[in-house]
Formats: structure tokens, C-alpha cells, sequence
């Protein structure tokens, strides 16, 4: 066992109290009380912040109590997630730079080479075909323009 | 004109070749979702909804509709083919179909479910017909505090009627809503909650937030388990379908009990995950054989697939009618429309007549259409189950991160969508529910005005809730569900103390 359920409990309620304090907190800075024209800007999410805290203490409260024997995620669970998360993490940044269409092509033929046992030139063909399906149904079928980055531009595709 | 007249306008609308493939299209689509572990029907409409805001609403809403009946479908083959449940509703359908498919029964497992969905479905549609007029009728006299007690309600049954932690409905209700809340603020145009950051002006869009919860999340966690597809196959022979559903009228009571659950849970926002459970637990606790669920028991099946698919279909109406919708998929809908151009609520009825009636009626055909793709299609689809999941699950991350940017067009969209997935995957393995989170941020906004109209009207007196008989009954009725968990708690300690063991 990597992490106990019960330390995860316990810190995601803090997590989400947290999250209550920021939106209680920003909306001081608008009006949270009566304004020119009814409840101010501020008067709804300020409660709902407020409101969030006190339940996530109640859940905070409740997980004290919890077993700790209970697993949130094994070594070997955590390390199949991030198998896939961690790709995932890298192809989401490049995104903003190189397009949509690239980076999406080299994360599927790298997971497939990774994790399906493919050879190179399989995992290459066949993340090239969904490539060029994305291309079809979006640009051409549905007319809508996904990102395209540097690489594009040179080969002449807008 | 009456409904009877408006639904025969509607079939014309709904019987044109176009639309007609565009349920075609649209089922297929959403067998194909249900089908797959990780999309489901929340977030396959909302990777279609991006493509279909250049359309006309009534055929962007017959596809995301269709798209909608074939997921639900498509989540039960998986269930009693593969044991593994391709939607959260049909989760209860493993229970008894998977054992029934092993027992060498796969076509019979099959042919039941399909047949006690359809039903379901069926009634639920003819409720939406005869109901979703005089409902918006009535709702046509609301003002702004009905509409609060209304969304108040719709919150407040999540925590009191849904199957999770009560102070986890809670709280994912309250982050839905303070996510609604960033961006610019509809009254005064004053900028809430985006710290300076320009991409945040335009607000979190809710399509964003459900594709990485219940997309990435979902991905991951699928990877985790180490999914292996050991299906059962299933060829399907017609003799054997028209067998078990002439056998379907045996079970007449579980029917009718299944399905008035699931009409019940999808008008008020149970949704049919909800409905499923408790249909199979109700079905369970009233069979005369109950020592035999769990083994590929008949009422096993019928049970949670008429609640699922009644919930599913009715989960429309109070979205039509009244615009709360009644499940997280049926959220989404909603927000296509106001993304249309069209104002979910009452005055729809009178202003947009053909799209309303020719929705209702594309519904009685696509889930006969439905009926009859899911069954011819089983072999095909049970044939990409045994795709490696190193293929499918990657290719169903690069969908969902598209989708993400095509909504507007956005790479911060792109990145929210990680963040969510991360959200999503902490959530569903710490049992916080997804679906009022994504129904609070949907419907945040609208409640937001409605109360601070209330406020003005009332000159700050929460008095205005209690101030007319159907806005004092819903505020009542919605503080009673919040408070339930509470109350049959303290109910349960008080009779315990009192009974001696």
C-alpha cells in the first residue's frame, strides 16, 4: 500500500476547504453584502464559499474516524496511472506549440509501442490513420479547425 | 393545439430522411460510447455538442438525443457480455446478466435487457408527451423565487435521495457551483474569481469539466485496474430474441415497478444510476426468490434496465419543461441549447413548437431505432472490445483533448481538462459524486439570478420563498431532502435506543 484511504480523505477535505477560503476570500473583493442593485456581486459566492469550508470540515471530521488499513492506491496501481498520465501530462504541453495534430500523433504511436507491443512501424501506420480520420471528420466533414503548429505551416496544411 | 396534434407535427419534422440518418448516426455513435470503459454518455454528447453549433437545433438535438438512447444501450452490452459495465447505470445490470451469459444464455440475457429498456424507454417518452405541456404550463406562472425553490430543490434532492456520502453530494454541489461563478458577473459585469487571468474572463465551460471528470479521470482509472476484456460471444439468432421478449409479459410487475421508479428518479435529478440501484434492490426485496438474484435471475435484468432507460428518457422532461435537468447527461443537453440560442424552461413550448415536439417525437423512433442497431450490432461492437486497450485507451485521451479545444477553440480548455481528469480520478475513488457537480455548474448561474431577483423583489427577505403555495412547498420540500440524511439518522438512533436488543 502506497497511500492510505484515510490520508487521502483527510487531505482532499483540506484541499476543498481551501478551495472554499479562495472563492470566500475573493469575493471580499467584490460586494458581499447589499448593493446598488440587489445582492452584490460578491453576496452568493461568499455563502457558498463559507458553506463549502464547513462541509468539507464535516468530512474532514468523519475520515478521523475512518480504518486505516483501507488502500487508496498500490505501488504498482499508482505506477499504471501514471503510465498513462504522464504521456498524457506531456502531450496536453506541447499542444500549445506544436498543434494539435503532431504531438496527439506521437503520443499514440508512442502508447502503442510502449504498452501494446507493436512494432515501430505498426504503432507509426496506425497512429498515422487516426491522424488522418481527425483530419477528415474535423477539417472536412464537421468544418471545424482543430490547432496546427509549425509543422503544418511547412508542409502547407492551414 | 393539442398534444396529440403537436406530436403528429413533430413525427413530420422527425421523420425526414436527414434526420432519420442522424439517429442512425447518433445511435451507432452512442453504442459506440457506451460500449467503450472510459466514455460514456456525459461526455460523448459533449464532444459531439462542439460539432453541432453550426447546425439547426432540432437536428443538433435528434443527434445528441440519439447519441444519448445508444449509450444507454450500449453500457448494457458491455454488462452482460464482458462483466464490465460501460456506463455507471448499468453497473447493476452485471449483478444477474453476466451470470446468465456464462450460464450459456447470452442471446437471452441480451434480448431481456434490450426488451425491458425499451419499455422503459417507451413509458418514459409517453410521460414526456403527455406531461411536459401541462408541467410548462404551470411553469409558465413562475417568477424568480418558484425558479430558486425549483433549483434549490433539484440541489437539495442530490443530497437526500442520491445514493452517495451526503456531505460529499454536498460538496461537490458547492465546488459546481463556485466554478459557475468564475468570470464575468451577469448583473454588474464585475470579474469574479479569474485573479487577473484573461482565460478565465469567459468562465469554466461545464462541456470542459466533463470531459476530463468523467473522460480522463475515467481513463485513468480503468488503467489502473489492468483491464483485461475476457468476453463472452454472443451471436445473436432471431429465434431466440423473438422467444425471451414473447416471454417479457411474465414479468409484467417487475416491469411496471422498474419503470415507475426510474420515471420517478429521472423527473426529480436522481438520474438513472440512482434508479438502477434502487429498482434492483426493490425487485430484490419483493421477489419471492430472492436467494436466486445474483445468479442470472430474469428480474435481475429487467429490473435495473427498465429503471435506467425510463430515468434516462424522462430525465428530459423537467430539462424541456422547466430547465433543471434530471442527469448529468441530460445537463449537458441543456447547455447545448442555451448554446443554440434557445432558452430551456416553459416559454420553449410556446416559441419553439417544432423543435419541442419534434425532439419528443424522435424519441419514440430512436429507441426503436435503438432497439433494433444494439441487437444487430452486438458482434461488431463486442469485436472492438477485444481491441488492446493500449490502443483504445490512448485514442479515447486524444479524443477527449480535442474535444476539449474544439469547444472554443482554446488550448487553457485543454489544459483545464488534465486538471479535471486528476479532480475526477481523486473523486470517483474517494466516492464524491461527479453528476451534481456538473448540474451545479450548468445551472449556477440561473440560480444565482434567480435568488438575487427573489432578493430585489422581496427587498432582502428570505419570507419571499414561503411567499406563494408552490414556491413555500418546493423550499420546504427541498430543506426536508437536505436534511434527510440528518433526520433518518437521528430517527434510526432514537428507535434503537428505544427497542431493547
Amino acid at each position: 500500500m502506497l497511500a492510505r484511504r484515510r490520508s487521502i480523505e483527510l487531505g482532499t477535505a483540506v484541499a476543498v476547504a481551501i478551495f472554499g477560503g479562495i472563492v470566500a476570500t475573493e469575493s471580499l473583493g467584490h460586494d458581499i453584502g447589499w448593493g446598488e442593485a440587489g445582492p452584490g456581486a460578491g453576496y452568493f459566492p461568499f455563502r457558498i464559499g463559507l458553506l463549502l469550508i464547513a462541509v468539507s470540515t464535516g468530512i474532514f471530521i468523519q475520515s478521523l474516524r475512518m480504518d486505516r488499513s483501507e488502500s487508496f492506491v498500490s505501488a504498482t496501481e499508482l505506477r499504471a496511472s501514471l503510465a498513462v498520465f504522464l504521456p498524457t501530462a506531456a502531450l496536453v504541453a506541447l499542444m500549445p506549440w506544436l498543434g494539435c495534430y503532431v504531438p496527439s500523433f506521437v503520443y499514440l504511436a508512442y502508447m502503442m509501442r510502449r504498452h501494446g507491443d507493436f512494432s515501430w512501424l505498426r504503432s507509426i501506420a496506425l497512429a498515422a490513420v487516426v491522424m488522418a480520420v481527425f483530419f477528415l471528420v474535423f477539417e472536412i466533414w464537421f468544418r471545424v479547425p482543430l490547432a496546427k503548429g509549425p509543422i503544418e505551416s511547412m508542409l502547407g496544411i492551414y | 393545439m393539442s398534444d396529440f396534434a403537436s406530436l403528429l407535427v413533430g413525427f413530420q419534422t422527425a421523420l425526414s430522411t436527414y434526420h432519420v440518418a442522424l439517429m442512425i448516426g447518433g445511435v451507432l455513435l452512442g453504442i459506440l460510447v457506451g460500449v467503450l470503459p472510459g466514455l460514456g454518455a456525459p461526455n460523448g454528447v459533449s464532444l459531439l455538442l462542439p460539432l453541432t453549433f453550426s447546425m439547426d437545433p432540432v437536428s443538433a438535438i435528434i443527434l445528441l438525443s440519439s447519441m444519448y438512447w445508444g449509450a444507454l444501450f450500449g453500457g448494457s452490452t458491455t454488462s452482460i457480455l464482458f462483466n464490465i459495465p460501460g456506463e455507471p447505470s448499468s453497473v447493476a445490470t452485471t449483478f444477474d446478466g453476466y451470470p446468465m451469459a456464462k450460464a450459456g444464455k447470452p442471446t437471452e440475457a441480451l434480448a431481456t435487457a434490450f426488451s425491458a429498456a425499451g419499455f422503459g424507454a417507451l413509458v418514459g417518452v409517453v410521460l414526456v408527451t403527455l406531461l411536459a405541456n401541462s408541467i410548462a404550463g404551470i411553469a409558465l406562472r413562475f417568477s424568480s423565487p418558484e425558479y430558486f425553490a425549483v433549483y434549490l430543490l433539484a440541489f437539495c434532492s442530490f443530497i437526500g435521495m442520491g445514493s452517495g456520502h451526503p456531505l460529499k453530494t454536498a460538496a461537490a454541489l458547492l465546488i459546481g457551483l463556485s466554478l459557475a461563478a468564475v468570470g464575468m458577473d451577469t448583473v454588474s459585469g464585475e470579474m469574479r474569481l479569474t485573479f487577473g487571468y484573461d482565460p478565465l474572463v469567459k468562465g469554466v465551460t461545464f462541456l470542459v469539466a466533463v470531459i476530463g471528470l468523467f473522460g480522463i479521470g475515467e481513463i485513468l482509472i480503468t488503467v489502473e485496474q489492468g483491464l483485461k476484456f475476457d468476453g463472452i460471444h454472443a451471436k445473436i439468432d432471431l429465434a431466440t430474441v423473438f422467444r425471451t421478449m414473447a416471454g417479457m409479459p411474465r414479468y409484467w410487475l417487475a416491469l411496471v415497478r422498474s419503470t415507475l421508479i426510474g420515471c420517478w428518479m429521472g423527473i426529480t435529478p436522481g438520474g438513472p444510476t440512482a434508479a438502477s440501484f434502487m429498482s434492483y434492490g426493490v425487485a430484490r426485496r419483493f421477489s419471492r426468490r430472492p436467494e436466486r438474484f445474483g445468479s442470472g435471475e430474469p428480474e435481475g435484468i429487467i429490473s435495473p434496465e427498465a429503471a435506467d432507460h425510463s430515468a434516462g428518457v424522462s430525465a428530459l422532461l423537467p430539462m424541456l419543461a422547466l430547465g433543471v435537468p434530471g442527469s448529468a447527461t441530460a445537463a449537458v443537453m441543456m447547455g447545448g441549447l442555451m448554446i443554440w440560442g434557445l432558452q430551456p424552461g416553459p416559454m420553449l413550448f410556446t416559441e419553439q413548437h417544432d423543435f419541442v415536439w419534434g425532439l419528443i417525437a424522435s424519441m419514440y423512433l430512436a429507441n426503436v431505432v435503438a432497439v433494433i442497431l444494439v441487437l444487430a450490432t452486438v458482434p461488431l461492437f463486442s469485436a472492438i472490445l477485444r481491441v488492446p486497450f493500449s490502443i483504445i485507451g490512448p485514442l479515447i485521451v486524444v479524443v477527449c483533448l480535442t474535444g476539449a479545444y474544439t469547444v472554443s477553440n482554446s488550448m487553457f480548455d485543454v489544459v483545464l481538462a488534465l486538471i479535471f481528469g486528476v479532480v475526477g480520478y481523486v473523486f470517483k475513488k474517494l466516492d464524491y459524486p461527479i453528476a451534481p457537480l456538473v448540474l451545479a455548474m450548468v445551472l449556477g448561474d440561473k440560480a444565482e439570478d434567480a435568488f438575487r431577483q427573489s432578493m430585489i423583489l422581496s427587498n432582502g427577505s428570505l419570507g419571499i420563498f414561503w411567499s406563494t403555495a408552490i414556491a413555500g412547498t418546493l423550499t420546504t420540500l427541498a430543506f426536508a431532502l437536505a436534511l434527510w440524511p440528518l433526520l433518518s439518522r437521528l430517527i434510526g438512533w432514537m428507535s434503537a435506543r428505544r427497542v431493547p436488543v
